[in-house]
């Protein structure tokens, strides 16, 4: 059963997971501030934040989205909107975005 | 004694339409910008070449603004690549005009040294490596020489090598560190620019020294993402996966350049993922064979072009990304390259493009086939070469042609939806490296 996170502290679990991620004390880091900023996180590092993010919690940020998502604030209000839900045509396997064609 | 060391830096586009599209293409722009703020590994490496009782103090053309007053120095080294190498001479003018001596080094000075020593009291040719201590030493005794010529081999053996001096950069705002691990590049491409044209021949470097380096260099700011300062890191398989052993208990997140070869050794592919790489550039030149004939003197990459897409696929499915770089107006290319380089892109599950213009650096041998053809626009067209200004007339198509193709190509692969897909994508390859014997490949940022 996919979890609901409505009114769950999403906040916290993001936390939770930012700091695994980063393996770094994360105490001065408000629920606001800017991730690439604060923390240096490049674009790359953001999106494989985001991946895990998507992994654990069991959501799936729109892809308009991505580039938009900078805070744990910010994280939290889009899988609130979203209701915890996975998106229509969303799996865990590899993306649809894989190359069609494969030389032999 | 007191050194100033002055590094001119900024990617900039000269054409104002380009200029406009590039404000809202964010791949193309935010690479830009990560090239325009690394620091001068050259002019750090001068700094530790230097003696020292002498005080060395590095600065960026940033901080040289033209409305204050000249910081004076006993002498003043500025290096800088050819599109703003005018601005440098501007700038060694205006020194030597206030009395203060200018050498004057790096790539573009190393290629076109007449031009250069027009605007110094000094030339440092090649590496500065077996060139500026004699030149320090010199200028010490009133006997500053007009030109130096740094060594060209053995620049990373005893007693010229040196770890560059990354403690100038404390308290700078670099969230980059560049290192260096090797010079050169067999492939000898017609058109590069790079450090093979001050090299005599492929240099490596000691795997314990460039891990050294990086060991200093991380120290100078709060977790840094390094970029190593070469053509080509893996040429040599087996010095790779030495120092990608050496590098991965570091838990470093880094990025560099090198070719597709990477693709034949899985071992080399599963260390360079449990290394902290994120992404490697990869010069592919040309979507199909046909397009890359003539671009290396052996033929390398045209014949490898048909592994392409099997290898961009292998590399990303470990966890390192591969940033794809083309390049328009090659010989053989027609206008029909343009969809087929967007086709390639979309094709192959690239996660970054770079896409450039065919661009005749001054000293290269392109830019001398060019000239002897009569293709080139101008004969001096330095601030242009940007990379996306066209400076020569190609082969299979018109000039107009080519910019507007580019511009097409920029629109198609740059926008929002396909940057978006790209990064969808991206994720995908994590969540399904996460599971892999090493967490590194998914979740450590």
């Amino acid at each position: 059963m996919k979890p609901n996170w409505n009114g769950a502290n999403i906040e916290s679990e993001l936390r939770g997971i930012l700091a695994e991620c980063c393996r770094r004390d994360l105490s001065q880091v408000g629920d606001d501030a800017d991730l690439v900023r604060e923390l240096g996180l490049d674009s790359l590092a953001m999106l494989r934040l985001l991946a895990e993010v998507e992994m654990r919690l069991e959501v799936r940020f729109p892809d308009s989205e991505l580039t938009r998502l900078r805070t744990l604030r910010q994280f939290a209000a889009a899988i609130r909107s979203g209701g915890g839900d996975l998106l229509p045509g969303d799996s865990s396997g590899p993306s649809t975005a894989l190359p069609e064609g494969r030389t032999p | 004694m007191r050194i100033g060391l002055i590094a001119m830096s900024g990617v900039r586009v000269r054409t104002k339409e380009l200029a406009e599209l590039g404000v809202t293409l964010p791949g193309f722009v935010n690479r830009g910008r990560v090239i325009a703020s690394l620091p001068s590994l050259g002019l750090l490496t001068v700094a530790a070449l230097t003696p020292p009782e002498v005080e060395v103090v590095y600065r960026e053309i940033q901080d040289v603004r033209p409305e204050d007053a000249l910081e004076l120095f006993d002498l003043v080294a500025i290096s800088s690549f050819t599109a703003q190498i005018d601005e440098a001479y501007a700038l060694a003018d205006r020194y030597r005009a206030a009395g203060v001596p200018v050498v004057l080094g790096g790539l573009h000075v190393t290629l076109m040294p007449d031009e250069a020593a027009a605007h110094a009291d000094s030339i440092v040719v090649n590496g500065a490596e077996g060139a500026w201590p004699r030149l320090v030493e010199d200028f010490r005794k009133g006997c500053l020489k007009p030109r130096y010529e740094g060594l060209r081999a053995g620049v990373f053996r005893a007693p010229d090598y040196v770890v560059p001096r990354f403690d100038l950069l404390r308290g700078r705002p670099y969230n980059r560190i560049t290192v260096q691990t090797s010079r050169g590049c067999p492939l000898h491409c017609e058109f590069c620019a790079a450090s093979l044209r001050i090299t005599s021949s492929f240099q490596q470097k000691p795997v314990e020294l460039a891990l050294e380096e990086i060991r200093v260099a991380r120290g100078v700011t709060e977790h840094p993402f390094f970029e190593l300062a070469d053509d080509n890191t893996f040429l040599n398989k087996t010095w790779g996966k030495e120092f990608l052993r050496g590098l991965a208990p570091m838990g470093l997140s880094w990025f560099t350049e090198t070719d597709i070869s990477v693709a034949d050794d899985d071992e080399l592919l599963r260390l360079l993922a449990a290394s902290g790489c994120r992404q490697i550039l990869v010069g592919l030149e040309s979507p199909t064979a046909d397009g890359l004939a003539g671009i290396d003197p052996g033929d390398w990459k045209r014949r490898r072009c048909d592994q392409y897409l099997r290898a961009i696929e292998k590399i990303q499915s470990h966890g390192v990304t591969v940033n794809g770089c083309f390049i328009l107006g090659l010989d053989s290319q027609t206008p029909e390259v343009f969809p087929q380089v967007r086709d390639f892109i979309q094709k192959s599950g690239l996660i970054e493009a770079q896409v450039t213009v065919l661009t005749p650096f001054p000293g290269t041998p392109l830019y001398a086939r060019l000239a002897r053809e009569g293709r080139l626009l101008q004969s001096r067209f330095w601030d242009r070469c940007t990379l996306f200004d066209v400076n020569f007339r190609p082969k299979n198509m018109s000039v107009e042609e080519l910019e507007s193709g580019m511009r097409w190509l920029f629109r198609e692969v740059y926008n929002d939806a396909e940057y978006a897909r790209r990064q969808r994508h991206y994720m995908e390859l994590v969540k399904a490296g996460a599971g892999r014997e090493d967490p590194r490949c998914g979740s450590r940022l």
